[in-house]
């Protein structure tokens, strides 16, 4: 009651009508939607007992999560600063390494301290004993220092060397993941001995030693380019976070390919206004390749996640999959939706420009279904085939939703204050997911 | 001269209590070029940016052959073609494609020739299969002056056109001006090039004359 009545309270002070829907689906959708998908999920697998997940994926899906750390780390550079940091600190005539030490030292606390944890909290969920605890927990520290430091020693070398580590690693954690989920889908288990553990550590901790021998030396001689390239990616990745749109961070890195990208032959478009625009987007998608390359790993992550997932939540698990592997395809219809200057460039209205970039999502939604369609039981194909229509209104209303206002309206539910203009900035965002989320399980 | 294309009347813009422009009144005909001067930040931009719609004017209003103006209307976008600083470019498209699209997206006849024509003309030819990404900021100044005339349009809108132009650049912007007006079309367009506002004016219009 004194919830409510502090909700009235705020109602009655602020007489938007959005203020009480937002105060409602915030509640909702933020507090009580994952906990009913939780429960839901808990509930489903009981009963049979099969959607128990082999270790191998598990151990794939945590080497997985290290490699893409690694990659995310040696893109942006994990000693970053910024530039007027850079103009008027760094810039002068100063001992560099030991004005970074402290801050490199903070970096390698944190992941040390992260891969001990895990190295401790994965074999303890085996029934474990005490000395593979210890040395999981000293195999994790060791994994944890080593990427840290192997990136601030990488942050020095060209971004061509990077890229290639960058592949080189992702390739292999790549093929590990393929190798574990048909391993899984064969239902070829097996348990990682605790002799593996016992002797690898030592050896992680001999390569902790050499990586952060050479990230100390590469500390010094990081440049102002090295120290602030990563910039751009770093707010981008921290916008996409923030307001939840994976997009941003995707034209942010297609945008970095672009400047290595040669042109062979330019194309000519065909006369016809539409017929022009639906080719000259054919002819951008089809140069994003990392586009195909995103859409194939969320094809393989919902073939994985048939392994454990209960067939029921299957199409949910499709489209959480399809947001990110579409996203991608929209760059042409976030640019359009973005640019004033292009649409009265290109002419027409604006609904036929964003009609007309809308193909490419929603072809790509559609193949997306198409792959993994053979995953999904039968059954559950007329929720799977909501999948491109949240996907596309999901597209749809984040690119043409209005830009949140940052005012600083604040509501009191009871449980602290929460700013009412970024909830309902969120909620907006969420919503048309959340309501095909909610429609696929009513099926 | 034929009868009006563009009407100004008193529009007002402010920026919080800052009034940048303060009924400003201005007339475009076609085969008339309207030269927009006056020092920095007495709102040539800005005026410009309100006839194409990036911004919305506090007061007055702009007519197209006596039609108010909105932006959104394709038939505006069919007759005003905008250079300004807020030009963008599809960075996945090269030289000739950005301005092949352009082309036919308008439903320019010849297209091909016509964009092969134009990059001649603006020198872009060897950049023909560079991104806009990596041009200079010259020849990006040449590839958006190119994008408002590779299309149809009864009305040519230029912030600055001089802007990161060699002086060659300059003599040839000059020329395809007074072409534009030769053929009928009309030009309104800020500057601070006093050999570009000579060659090409007809008249002038100092937004923010009597606010200083």
């Amino acid at each position: 009651m004194r919830l409510l009545a502090q909700v009235r309270r705020a109602g009655r002070v602020r007489r938007e009508r959005t203020d009480w829907a937002t105060l409602l689906v915030a509640i909702f959708v933020l507090a009580g939607f994952p906990v009913q998908v939780i429960i839901g999920v808990t509930t489903q697998a009981a009963p049979d007992g099969t959607p128990v997940i082999p270790q191998g994926l598990w151990l794939a899906a945590g080497v997985l999560l290290a490699a893409v750390i690694f990659a995310v780390a040696t893109a942006i550079g994990p000693l970053r600063v910024s530039l007027p940091e850079y103009s008027w600190v760094l810039g002068g005539p100063i001992d560099r390494r030991s004005e970074l030490a402290p801050r490199w030292a903070g970096l390698l606390l944190v992941t040390g301290l992260v891969g001990a944890v895990a190295g401790v909290v994965g074999p303890a969920f085996g029934d474990a004993a005490a000395e593979v605890l210890v040395a999981g927990g000293v195999l994790g520290c060791a994994v944890g220092l080593g990427i840290g430091s192997a990136a601030t020693g990488l942050q020095g070398r060209a971004a061509r060397t990077r890229r290639r580590v960058q592949r080189a690693v992702m390739t292999a954690v790549g093929i590990g993941l393929v190798a574990a989920t048909v391993l899984a889908a064969a239902r070829v288990t097996f348990v990682v001995p605790a002799a593996v553990v016992l002797i690898c550590a030592p050896l992680a901790v001999v390569f902790a030693a050499v990586c952060t021998a050479w990230g100390w030396r590469a500390v010094a001689a990081l440049d102002r380019v090295a120290l602030t390239a990563g910039n751009a990616l770093f707010n981008a990745t921290s916008a996409a976070v923030l307001f939840l749109e994976p997009g941003l961070l995707g034209d942010v890195l297609a945008e970095r390919r672009l400047s290595t990208l040669r042109i062979g032959r330019p194309r000519s478009f065909p006369t016809g206004r539409v017929r022009a625009l639906l080719v000259a987007e054919v002819v951008r998608t089809l140069r994003n390749r990392r586009a195909f390359g995103v859409l194939l790993v969320a094809v393989l992550v919902v073939y994985a996640a048939a392994l454990v997932v209960p067939g029921r939540w299957l199409p949910v698990a499709a489209l959480l999959c399809a947001v990110p592997a579409v996203s991608p395809f929209g760059t042409g219809f976030r640019r359009i939706s973005q640019s004033a200057s292009l649409r009265r460039m290109l002419g027409g209205t604006d609904g036929a420009l964003r009609a007309a970039h809308l193909a490419m999502p929603a072809a790509a939604s559609v193949l997306f279904v198409l792959a993994v369609a053979p995953a999904v039981p039968s059954g559950r194909w007329a929720a799977l085939a909501l999948v491109p229509v949240g996907v596309l209104v999901n597209l749809w209303t984040r690119t043409k939703g209005k830009p949140t206002v940052t005012a600083d309206r604040v509501g009191d539910i009871g449980f602290g204050p929460i700013p009412i203009d970024l909830t309902w900035y969120y909620v907006r965002e969420i919503a048309p997911l959340a309501i095909t989320l909610a429609l696929q399980l009513a099926i | 001269m034929n009868g009006e294309l563009l009407r100004v009347t008193g529009l007002l813009r402010r920026f919080g209590d800052h009034e940048v422009l303060h009924s400003v009144s201005l007339e475009v005909r076609p085969g008339q070029a309207v030269a927009v001067v006056g020092p920095n930040g007495s709102g040539k931009s800005t005026l410009l940016q309100c006839v194409l719609g990036s911004q919305r004017p506090d007061g007055g209003t702009i007519t197209l052959h006596g039609v108010p103006l909105r932006e959104s209307d394709p038939v505006v976008r069919a007759e005003i073609a905008g250079v300004d600083d807020s030009i963008d470019f599809f960075p996945d498209l090269c030289v000739e494609e950005h301005l092949g699209l352009l082309a036919a997206a308008h439903d320019v006849p010849g297209a091909d020739a016509v964009v092969e024509a134009l990059m001649a003309e603006v020198g872009l030819t060897g950049q023909r299969k560079q991104l806009p990404g990596t041009l200079s900021s010259g020849q990006r100044r040449r590839l958006a002056l190119a994008s408002g005339f590779v299309r149809p349009r009864s009305l040519l809108v230029l912030d600055e056109p001089e802007q990161r132009l060699d002086a060659q650049g300059v003599d040839w912007l000059i020329g395809r001006l007074l072409d534009e007006k030769a053929a009928g079309g009309a030009v309104l367009f800020a500057s601070h090039h006093p050999g570009l506002i000579d060659a090409v004016a007809d008249e002038r219009c100092e937004p923010g004359a009597d606010t200083r």
